[in-house]
Parts: C-alpha cells; sequence; structure tokens
C-alpha cells in the first residue's frame, strides 16, 4: 500500500488552487492541440515547456502531462464528427464514431467516448500507482552495467519500432547521440564539438525539440495546408450522457481496451497508435458482431478510447521507474524532468517522490478535468478551434520564437530553433523517425556515463556486460529484438518477390 | 524525393566527418575507463555507416518514389516563412523580442494564410498581447527589450 500513501502526499502537494489552474489550462490546450491535425502529443507537450520555465516544479510537470493526456482526448472529437483524425491514435476512433455520428448518435459517441477514455486513463493510472514502486523497487538493485543496458534496450527498442526503417531509424538514434554529447564533459573537462561558446553546456534540448515539433510542423502545415471543417454540432447535451445499455454493452471493451492500452504503453517504441489498432482488432475478434464493427459498433468505439488513453499512464511507468521513455512524448517529458534538476533512473522515485508522486496525482485531476470538459464543453473547443486553425501558423511559430528566448535570454537558441525547425520539417517528409532523436539525444550523457562507471569497476573489463545475469539477460533481449525484427523484415521481402 | 534524401545523407556524412575530425585530438580512453574520444569517434563512424548503408538502399531500389518533393507552389512559401523566421530572430536583438514577434506574426498572417490586414492586424496584437501577459505577467520571465517595446 506504499503507492497508495506516496499518493495522498502527491494529491495534498498538488491540491493548491494554482495547480488545479495550471493543470485545466494544460488539459484545455492539450484537447485543442489533439483537435488539429498534424499537431501530435510531442509537439503539444514541446510547445507547453517554455511555459514551466518560470513555475514551480509540480506546477510545470503537472502542466505538462495535463497537455499530454489532453491531446489523448481531443483527437477524437474531429475523428467522430468529421471524420478526420486530431492525431494518429485517433484514427481507429473514426472507424465507429464516425458512423454511430452519421446515424444520428453522435452526442452518445462523444459521451461514451469521453468515459471510455477516463475510464481507460484511470485504470492505466492506477497500474502506474501501484505497479511503478515494485519495479522501483527491483531497479534500485541495478548497478552501471545494467544501467547501461537498459539504456541500449531502450534505444534499440525504440530505433526498431519506431518507423518502416530500421536503418532510417538507427541514423536518427546516432544523429541524436551525437548531438546529445557536444558541448563540456564533465568527467575530463574537455570540450567536445563547441564552435560556439553558448555550445560550452551542450545543444540546449528544449530549443531542439521547439524547433522539430513546432517549426517543423508549422513548415509543414504551410506546405500541406491542412484545415478541418469543423461546425458546432447539433445536438444537445442531454444527447451525450450514453443510457445504461450503452454503458452495459461499453463496460468490458473498455476494461479490455484499457488493459491491452497499459502493457503496450510500457513497451518502448510502441504508444498509442498501436495500442489502438491491437485493441481493435482484438475486440473484433472477441465480438459476437464482428460484422457491425467500422459500421457504429459501440464496442469498437470504447475500446479504442480506454486503450488510447490507459497508454499514457504505462508510458510512464518505464520512465518514471527506469528512466527509460519509450515514446516521443516521454522522451521529452524525460528532457524536462532533467531540466528541472531530476536524475531520472530507479532511484527517481526515491529521491524525488515527493515531484514524482504529486505529478502523478496531477494526472488523475487532469483525467477528471477532462472527462467533465469533454462532456460540457466541447462547443467551446470547437469555437477555439475555428479561432485558432485559421492562425495557426503564425501563433505556433510565434510561441516556438518567444519559448526559444525564454530559455536563456539569447538569440542563440532561437538560431537552434530555426535549424532544427527545417531538419524536423525534413525529416517528416522523408519519413525519418524524430522519436529515437530525441530519445538518444535526452540519454546520451546518462548512458556514456554508466558505460564509464561499470568500465571503471571492471578496471577496464569489457565483458562485465555479459557476465552478469541481469545485463547478459537485457543483451539477450536486445539480440532478440534485433534479429527478430531482420527475420521479419527478410520474410516480408521474400513474400513480396513471390507475390511479384 | 530520392533526390533531396541523397542530399541530406550526404550532409549527415559530412557532419560526422567534421564531428570525427574535430575530436581526433581527444583521448579514446582514461586508464580503466573511456575516454572524451571514444564515443563521439565511435558514433560518428556509426552515423557514416548508416548514411552508407541508407545510400546503398535507396541505390537498390526498383521503384522509387516518385512524384515532386514539394506540393505546388510550396517552395516559394516555404522559403518565405523561413525568411521570416531568419528576419525575426535578427529583429530581436535591435527592435525587442515582442516587436519583432509581431512583425513575424503580421506578415505570415498576411503573407501566407492570406488574411486581410485588419484582421491580421487584430490578430497579431491579441496574440502578441496574450504572450506579453503570460511570460512577463504571469510567468515573471520578461523577456529582451529593444528599441521599440
Amino acid at each position: 500500500m506504499t503507492g497508495l500513501h506516496d499518493l495522498i502526499l502527491g494529491f495534498a502537494a498538488v491540491l493548491s488552487p494554482y495547480n488545479l489552474l495550471v493543470i485545466f489550462f494544460g488539459s484545455m490546450v492539450g484537447t485543442v492541440v489533439g483537435m488539429l491535425p498534424g499537431l501530435g502529443p510531442s509537439a503539444g507537450i514541446a510547445l507547453m515547456i517554455p511555459l514551466t520555465l518560470g513555475m514551480p516544479k509540480i506546477a510545470g510537470l503537472a502542466l505538462l502531462v495535463g497537455v499530454y493526456m489532453g491531446t489523448m482526448y481531443g483527437g477524437r472529437i474531429s475523428s467522430i464528427l468529421i471524420n478526420t483524425p486530431g492525431d494518429a491514435p485517433a484514427i481507429m476512433t473514426a472507424m465507429d464514431g464516425y458512423p454511430l455520428m452519421q446515424q444520428g448518435r453522435g452526442g452518445m459517441a462523444l459521451g461514451i467516448s469521453a468515459i471510455a477514455s477516463f475510464f481507460g486513463g484511470c485504470f492505466g493510472l492506477v497500474v502506474l500507482t501501484f505497479g511503478a514502486p515494485v519495479i522501483a523497487g527491483y531497479a534500485i538493485r541495478f548497478g552501471s552495467a545494467e544501467y547501461f543496458m537498459l539504456m541500449v534496450m531502450g534505444l534499440s527498442f525504440i530505433s526498431v519500432l519506431a518507423g518502416k526503417s530500421i536503418t532510417k531509424a538507427l541514423l536518427m538514434t546516432f544523429l541524436g547521440f551525437l548531438v546529445g554529447m557536444v558541448g563540456s564533459d564533465y568527467v575530463s573537462g574537455y570540450s567536445r564539438m563547441v564552435f560556439h561558446q553558448e555550445l560550452i553546456e551542450g545543444v540546449d534540448f528544449v530549443a531542439v525539440i521547439i524547433g522539430l515539433y513546432g517549426i517543423g510542423e508549422v513548415l509543414f502545415n504551410v506546405e500541406k495546408r491542412v484545415t478541418v471543417a469543423l461546425e458546432q454540432p447539433h445536438f444537445s447535451l442531454r444527447q451525450m450522457f450514453p443510457g445504461a445499455q450503452d454503458i452495459k454493452k461499453a463496460i468490458a471493451p473498455m476494461l479490455r481496451g484499457s488493459l491491452i492500452g497499459t502493457l503496450v504503453g510500457i513497451l518502448p517504441g510502441a504508444g498509442g497508435t498501436t495500442a489502438t489498432f491491437i485493441s481493435y482488432a482484438v475486440e473484433k475478434k472477441v465480438s459476437k458482431t464482428p460484422e457491425k464493427f467500422g459500421q457504429g459498433a459501440l464496442e469498437g468505439l470504447a475500446s479504442v478510447e480506454g486503450s488510447n488513453n490507459a497508454s499514457v499512464p504505462g508510458a510512464l511507468i518505464p520512465l518514471l521507474t527506469l528512466g527509460i521513455p519509450g515514446s516521443g512524448g516521454t522522451a521529452i517529458m524525460l528532457g524536462a524532468l532533467i531540466m528541472y534538476g531530476l536524475k531520472p533512473g530507479p532511484l527517481l522515485m526515491v529521491e524525488s517522490g515527493d515531484v514524482v508522486w504529486a505529478t502523478i496525482a496531477g494526472l488523475y485531476a487532469a483525467n477528471f478535468f477532462l472527462l467533465i470538459s469533454n462532456i460540457l464543453l466541447i462547443p467551446l473547443f470547437i469555437s477555439l478551434m475555428q479561432i485558432i486553425q485559421k492562425r495557426l501558423t503564425a501563433t505556433v511559430a510565434a510561441l516556438c520564437l518567444l519559448g526559444a528566448v525564454a530559455i536563456n535570454y539569447t538569440t542563440f537558441n532561437v538560431w537552434v530553433v530555426v535549424v532544427f525547425g527545417v531538419l524536423g520539417y525534413l525529416f517528416k517528409k522523408l519519413n525519418y523517425p524524430t522519436a529515437p532523436f530525441i530519445l538518444s539525444l535526452v540519454l546520451a550523457p546518462l548512458t556514456e556515463n554508466y558505460f564509464r562507471q561499470a568500465l571503471m569497476l571492471a578496471r577496464g573489463d569489457f565483458t562485465v556486460f555479459f557476465t552478469r545475469p541481469i545485463s547478459l539477460s537485457i543483451f539477450l533481449v536486445i539480440l532478440g529484438t534485433f534479429v527478430f525484427s531482420f527475420l521479419k523484415k527478410f520474410r516480408h521481402g521474400k513474400s513480396s518477390q513471390a507475390a511479384a | 524525393m530520392r533526390k533531396i534524401e541523397m542530399f541530406l545523407l550526404l550532409f549527415f556524412l559530412v557532419l560526422s566527418v567534421g564531428a570525427y575530425v574535430s575530436c581526433s585530438h581527444l583521448p579514446v580512453d582514461a586508464g580503466y575507463a573511456i575516454g572524451p574520444g571514444f564515443m563521439p569517434k565511435a558514433i560518428s563512424v556509426l552515423i557514416a555507416a548508416a548514411v552508407l548503408l541508407r545510400i546503398g538502399e535507396l541505390a537498390r531500389l526498383k521503384d522509387p518514389e516518385k512524384g515532386r518533393f514539394f506540393a505546388e507552389g510550396a517552395p516559394r512559401c516555404l522559403l518565405l516563412v523561413v525568411a521570416l523566421l531568419v528576419l525575426a530572430v535578427l529583429g530581436m536583438e535591435s527592435l525587442g523580442v515582442y516587436t519583432s514577434v509581431f512583425g513575424f506574426m503580421i506578415a505570415v498572417l498576411l503573407f501566407i494564410s492570406r488574411q486581410a490586414l485588419v484582421q491580421s492586424l487584430m490578430a497579431s496584437v491579441a496574440t502578441t498581447g496574450v504572450f506579453y501577459l503570460i511570460f512577463d505577467l504571469w510567468l515573471k520571465l520578461p523577456l529582451p527589450g529593444g528599441l521599440l517595446f
């Protein structure tokens, strides 16, 4: 019950009017960002990081988790109303959400999806609350060799799972690592790749993510000019409250979806999109009426929304217990933890337990706010989206510029933002995954440090990584992942040749 | 599409060579542990290897993705946005951050979003004002001023 006790202390820290207001603000921003096509959780969190620079730790992190959770709720609105997913995880929401809208049950679809999202979020949070301390308790016994192998495992998983091409993902991982090593090496004191005095402390992580996800998306949207013709819905508030029959039908799918979402969320490189695809497939498989899927099956909608939102707390489990983020969004969260002076890894829950538990309590609060607002404030979100959409390019770019200056009040970081913005645009156009880049950028100093420490303790013996049972097990998992991935690719190649 | 990717890969190759050369003077070992030059050199080599592997993949592609890299009329808009960003950064030190961002917003709204002048002005004033309230008054992060504001 240690998790429950810590959570209560977390609530005590987070339940102040200021923090609650910040969480509410973050949830609202997240919902609108989630509704806008092109801007996903990573962009939402990246754009909000500059705002957290002037906030206390707990409020800043609560804002970011509010945005993260909000984007998961927001994506479903445009999916259901006009069949246009706001982000990738909402693709499956449109499968049954939009047909329900066409059948005149759009209000009910929005209501049940909000309830399923809330249920999924709560399910994942309960697993996080009680599971994280157990994992952290085991991980605390790890040495430098195990930590190093864990970092490599995180990077390997995301390289193999993110994107279609392993070569591209590996290249992005190495590039992120190289950028992460710029600056003064704090062990030896040597400067590495420092071509400007501002680089002595390294390339600022916040500037890089603002560039990649902010300016990069702006440039992409300038070219694509994606707009959503969203109009105010014509149903009453009462229609958004599902009946007892609908709720009864949705409970089992919500539970299954939430379980799948949490488990998939824990896996590095997977995340909400994969979770929704798997849960939809599972739900269709177990359904007695699979033919109704794609034509407005309530079960499909409930399962997908449950899994989507459960994946957020699921993804936070490896981040908070092992210091390994599994997606672009959680990699940015990891960067934010470092920015606040916290040390990610198994000791995080021991050394900074107050902040971690307050952040988890903030997620519970955000989930609650989002349930209420996503039923009562749909017209407001649509009006906000109509206003912002026409000015999205200018507003996001302006926020990026101001955020970059706010990092350390110089224009150097603004140049970094512009450069990484152009690169972000090219990466997106050429399908180079950015999650491995961000993850290795954040993990590079830690990985190098653990590698050094492990070798020092083993007096320069490289076999230390393969002779200790846990590090050897992790190594075998990494090896297995690559072998499996290459075999899959090889088989895929053979089957396409045979088909040709 | 393939040409642009080739250019990007060549840029990464040059980057990896540059990184290796700039770290060539750093020791790779330090007693029992690795030195400060080990990781940058190892990663540079890995980048070069991944780039060459990708170039090989591209060369082997039987059906390269055809079609134009940029959508019609996009290069002009993209260049304009990048140019406006550069001008905004240059203007920050002399005009002040908010003035520069205000000018940037008007230009983007007028020339990229194709909004009317009055609408653009109103939106820019409102947005910059909201940002000022958030950064300077709420978060107490006073951004540098300049000649105008």
